[in-house]
């Protein structure tokens, strides 16, 4: 582990505690550099955690005194609501479109600006903007562009002779104008991730491969996508982990509505917790949606790493 | 890098399409900034007006948020910082040295990212009423920690894969401890990737409301939770609303330009091999 | 039937009001502070005040009441100001713990009951007892004091805030000999303000005009508790349509609920509205109407000075008051007014030492008392008591006064329990199900279930809980008005 050092024997008594000392510091010396963070970890992601289990096994209100023992009471009550199992079905879906819509698009942008020569660095910072906004902003924005009577969207529509559109009241379009939208404020991310990635490949395959004449799509699929495979793989976590959490932008474009189409879990969460005072059926609410989270991460950790191990 | 005339000018294209779609919200949001109330919003759009600066009064000397500016940036910067000073220690630790449960505790520490905020505002809620923590700066610095303690061990280990072991070694066989090591010699080949690490860390905490709408009281409520203000019950004060988010947009916008180059240098680092 | 109530009500106040009495400890005299005679009792101490400011009206009391508490008391007034969702969580949990961290707390109407429960409320009575000041608690009308000051029989807060639904017109179009002309032709009768739904639907639907980007009016059918909001507040109550009968059970299948949803969610009335009305909120239908496009609006008493503020409205000078419409009896052919009133009070943490709440009421005193309210009006044109509302120079110069103040006779409240917020979801959802498409009579069915499964599982059903009606509050104001040994014409 280290390449380190002699100590010449001492016969005294606290030189032999000194020697294992060290020989204790050597061997766990990695502890001294995570346990720090650890224990920030312990006490800021942990205790929550442990804190919402607890609560999830009693029955807790915001103005409760006694708080009676009720096993699984709550998991099973949350399991039973058709409200949360269809927050459940959204959130899956709302995950799933948004992380494959803004890489998609992500990786587009970033492949596409390596074909442009002038200005590209502004051009990258053009890009980043809807990064920099706070997603509630960005979902109140997109509100004041997407309004039925005042909004620029529609405006534009009719200025092209097509009929205007009502993208946040109809239950056949909220859903995905509110996908629209978190794609546009995180595909930035990806494009980051993806523009770094593309401008760290080696260029020695691809010669080769345009001297064979292999085609762009072959050298594409051949070529960038497996030197990218793990950078690609941490995009896409960073962002699925990212989407389970989004509470912000839907909050303020639709708050679930309308009929409950555009519900996600955070919200639910929210409302059963903040609105309805029922601490421990959120609790029970959340260990669900975590246990399912872990699932999802632990499937994408091992594609990940076993690329990485690979490599 | 035969590229055909077709090709690039079709890339150019598509390329000003989608800086439609990017700018056309920014810039109409920014014009109502400087826009009298009555009309923030209009059909059709007004888009030559008299220019009023009556907005950023408002929200600045009526609702007074260069408090939530001061606000925002100490909890911001505040947590980034303590994020960093423990989160690099233990990514070199989780890049260095394979023990036991290294792996696992890798990937137990990026899934805490995963949870949801409403599961740790809760608890935070609880504990800051026990604490006396509701109202300061420190207690939103600490509930932050929870999501950017992830990223930046995470983030950071990659770098630290990439540095041959071999420059701290030989440092150390120059009489360096570990830690001085660690300091003089290898964070200075990941200052990049810090860089990075932080700048990103440092965009979700600044845009952060969920935790701040919660936990946070009038002394340290933040940018986007005043934002979010300007939307009430009673009505959306658009004018107010792009006013201050012209003021959120600006020092994350400032810090990418300066940061610019060390910020891909550093993502492409870390991220590639 | 009134012998039956009445014997209902002495039996009722023979149990609660000597319970409520007991509970309610002696205050000894004290001084308040007075601008006339210049006394300063509390003078140099410090008021803590946890607060939400959810609607501007609330913004310009403090603007007026606390610059003139102020300058008479020399007292400083400190606020943490929370955002009114996080607000309750809030309160409650420090009312769990006992916390005396603020004096005096923002209170809403549905939140008392279960700041009641956790002993947090100070009873104010025997504040007023000891020294009336300038509170004048007579001076609202008996339904809002009920539902905003009051839990139950006691009496807790000073309102800060009390709204009602009012309705707003463009007087221009209402006044176009043109439009009246073509009314005229259209529907055999004058062009009037509407008094009834069905009247409202006619001249909508004359003045909805997609073409010329007018519509006939507008609802808020955005989230859940708005749309239920509205419900209630314009057609359900007025169609007869409660929350409970006294022993809880919810009356949301009734004949006269799906009569009214079927209206209020059907296809004819919400075609009269502006696209996008599924999704609309406070925020985007005042938008909509002081943009000119629609002729009608139904609103709160709140939005007033906005409505009429020339720099927020393009049709400030052109905007009328008038009272909701309501249902035509048949019968009778009387028009059946009713309507949602709400608003949150200022209310005293019982865990405060008796120093701070002296000096806590002092505040609620001066600063909501009789004469400060009218420095409000005068300047906002917007009032609460009915000493300000039916004030001739006031109406005379402000004529919507005397429409709110008639709103605030028929305002009903909404229920109080802990668990409404949940039921409150629950039927708005079924609402909004409807809206876009659902049959009205399953969804609000379904809901009303669901609303028995809440009450069954807060207990109230084994409790035997009672469902405090309109008539029973009303009467629990005028029995404390008595206590005080003061009159109020309604009583």
């Amino acid at each position: 582990m280290t390449a380190s050092t002699e100590v010449k024997p001492v016969a005294t008594e606290t030189g032999a505690f000194r020697r294992w000392l060290y020989r204790m510091s050597q061997k766990y010396v990695h502890w001294f550099f995570i346990a720090p963070a650890l224990i920030a970890v312990l006490v800021v992601a942990i205790y929550p955690i442990v804190y919402s289990t607890g609560l999830s096994f009693f029955r807790v209100t915001f103005d409760s005194r006694e708080r009676p023992f009720v096993l699984f009471e709550n998991f099973a009550w949350v399991l039973n609501d058709t409200d949360y199992r269809v927050a459940f079905g959204n959130t899956l879906l709302y995950v799933f479109v948004t992380v494959s819509g803004a890489f998609i698009l992500g990786f587009g942008v970033a492949l596409l600006l390596r074909r442009i020569t002038v200005g590209r660095n502004w051009l990258r910072l053009v890009l980043l903007l809807p990064l920099t906004i706070a997603p509630i902003v960005v979902g109140l924005t997109w509100n004041w562009m997407l309004d039925p009577l005042f909004g620029l969207i529609n405006w534009i529509l009719t200025g092209l002779g097509l009929p205007p559109q009502t993208w946040l009241a109809s239950t056949s379009t909220a859903r995905i104008a509110v996908m629209l939208v978190d794609i546009w404020q995180w595909y930035p991310l990806i494009f980051l991730i993806m523009d770094a990635g593309l401008s760290g490949l080696p260029r020695a395959p691809y010669e080769s491969a345009r001297l064979e004449g292999a085609s762009e799509w072959t050298i594409f699929r051949r070529i960038t996508l497996p030197l990218l495979r793990p950078v690609i793989l941490v995009a896409l976590l960073l962002r699925t982990v990212d989407a389970f959490r989004t509470f912000d932008l839907v909050r303020v474009m639709t708050d679930g509505g309308p009929a409950y189409t555009t519900e996600t879990l955070s919200l639910y969460l929210y409302r059963t917790a903040f609105n309805f005072n029922k601490l421990s059926r959120a609790g029970a609410g959340s260990m669900i949606m975590l246990l399912v989270i872990g699932v999802i991460s632990a499937i994408m950790f091992r594609y990940l790493y076993r690329d990485v191990e690979r490599h | 890098m035969a590229i055909s005339l077709r090709q690039r000018l079709s890339a150019y294209v598509i390329m000003g399409i989608l800086l439609l779609f990017i700018l056309i919200p920014l810039v109409a949001g920014a014009l109502t900034a400087f826009k009298p109330q009555i009309i923030w919003v209009s059909s059709p759009p007004v888009w030559v007006f008299q220019p009023t600066l009556e907005n950023f009064e408002f929200v600045f000397i009526q609702r007074q948020n260069l408090l939530h500016l001061r606000n925002s940036l100490i909890i911001a910067s505040g947590s980034v910082a303590i994020a960093l000073i423990l989160g690099v220690p233990a990514a070199y630790a989780l890049a260095r040295f394979r023990f036991r449960g290294s792996k696992g505790l890798l990937q137990w520490l990026i899934s805490l990212r995963m949870i949801p905020p409403i599961v740790v505002a809760l608890p935070f809620y609880v504990l800051f009423q026990t604490f006396d923590l509701r109202g300061t700066h420190f207690g939103l610095i600490l509930a932050y920690l929870t999501f950017l303690i992830p990223l930046v061990i995470w983030m950071m280990r990659g770098y630290f894969v990439e540095i041959p072991s071999a420059m701290e070694e030989s440092a150390m066989v120059e009489g360096y401890s570990r830690l001085q090591a660690l300091r003089k010699v290898v964070l200075p080949v990941v200052t990049p990737g810090i860089i990075a690490t932080a700048l990103l860390n440092f965009i979700f905490a600044w845009n952060e409301y969920f935790l701040a709408l919660i936990l946070g009281g009038r002394d340290t409520s933040t940018l986007p939770v005043a934002a979010a203000t300007y939307v009430g019950r009673a009505r959306v004060e658009w004018g107010n609303l792009f006013a201050v988010n012209l003021i959120i947009m600006l020092p994350v916008i400032i810090l990418t330009i300066i940061l610019r180059r060390q910020l891909v240098k550093g993502l492409a680092l870390g991220l590639v091999e | 039937m009134k012998a039956t109530r009445l014997a209902v009500f002495t039996l009722l106040l023979l149990v609660l009001v000597p319970m409520g009495v007991m509970a309610q400890s002696e205050v000894e005299p004290f001084e308040v502070t007075d601008p006339a005679t210049g006394a300063r009792p509390f003078e140099g101490q410090e008021l803590r005040i946890i607060n939400t400011e959810v609607v501007p009206i609330l913004a310009y009391e403090h603007e007026v009441f606390d610059a003139a508490y102020v300058e008479a008391s020399g007292v400083n007034l400190i606020y943490e100001n929370y955002d009114q969702g996080a607000l309750l969580p809030v309160l409650q949990t420090m009312c769990a713990a006992g916390g005396d961290d603020y004096d005096i707390m923002f209170v809403e109407d549905g939140w008392s009951g279960s700041l009641e429960a956790l002993g947090c409320l100070e009873p104010l009575a025997p504040y007023y007892m000891a020294a009336p000041g300038d509170s004048h608690p007579e001076d609202y009308t008996i339904r809002a004091f009920g539902t905003v000051a009051m839990h139950n029989q006691t009496w807790y807060g000073m309102p800060t805030l009390i709204a009602v639904g009012m309705f707003a017109y463009r007087t221009d179009l209402f006044s176009d000999p043109d439009e009246q002309a073509a009314f005229q032709e259209q529907y055999g009768r004058e062009l009037t303000v509407p008094q009834t739904w069905d009247e409202l639907k006619e001249v909508g639907e004359f003045f909805t005009r997609p073409d010329e980007d007018l519509y006939g009016f507008n609802y808020r059918y955005g989230t859940p508790n708005n749309i239920l909001f509205d419900y209630m507040i314009h057609f359900g109550f007025s169609r007869g349509v409660n929350f409970f009968d006294p022993d809880f059970n919810p009356l949301f299948a009734t004949d006269a609920a799906f009569d009214a949803a079927s209206f209020f969610t059907g296809q004819d009335f919400l075609s009269l509205q502006p696209p996008g009305r599924e999704s609309f909120q406070f925020g985007e239908v005042l938008q909509n109407f002081t943009q000119g496009k629609v002729a009608m609006y139904g609103t709160e008493s709140w939005a007033i000075p906005l409505l009429l503020d020339p720099e927020a409205s393009t049709v400030a000078d052109v905007t009328g008051f008038a009272p909701i419409p309501g249902w035509r009896d048949p019968d009778t052919g009387e028009v059946h007014r009713a309507l949602l009133s709400a608003g949150p009070a200022y209310m005293i943490n019982a865990n405060i030492s008796p120093e701070r709440k002296r000096l806590a009421w002092d505040y609620l005193q001066l600063a909501y008392g009789q004469q400060f309210e009218r420095l409000l009006a005068e300047q906002y044109g917007a009032g609460h008591r009915i000493s300000t509302l039916s004030d001739p120079d006031l109406v005379a110069q402000y004529p919507h006064l005397a429409a709110n103040l008639e709103a605030m006779k028929v305002g009903i409240g909404r229920p109080s329990e802990p668990w409404w917020p949940e039921a409150e979801n629950a039927l708005g959802q079924a609402l909004q199900a409807a809206v876009a498409g659902s049959p009205v009579e399953e969804v609000m069915t379904a809901a009303n279930d669901e609303v028995i499964n809440i009450v069954r599982d807060a207990g109230y059903y084994d409790n035997g809980a009672h469902y405090v009606s309109v008539e029973e509050r009303e009467q629990y104001v005028c029995t404390l008005f008595g206590e005080l040994g003061l009159e109020s014409p309604e009583c």
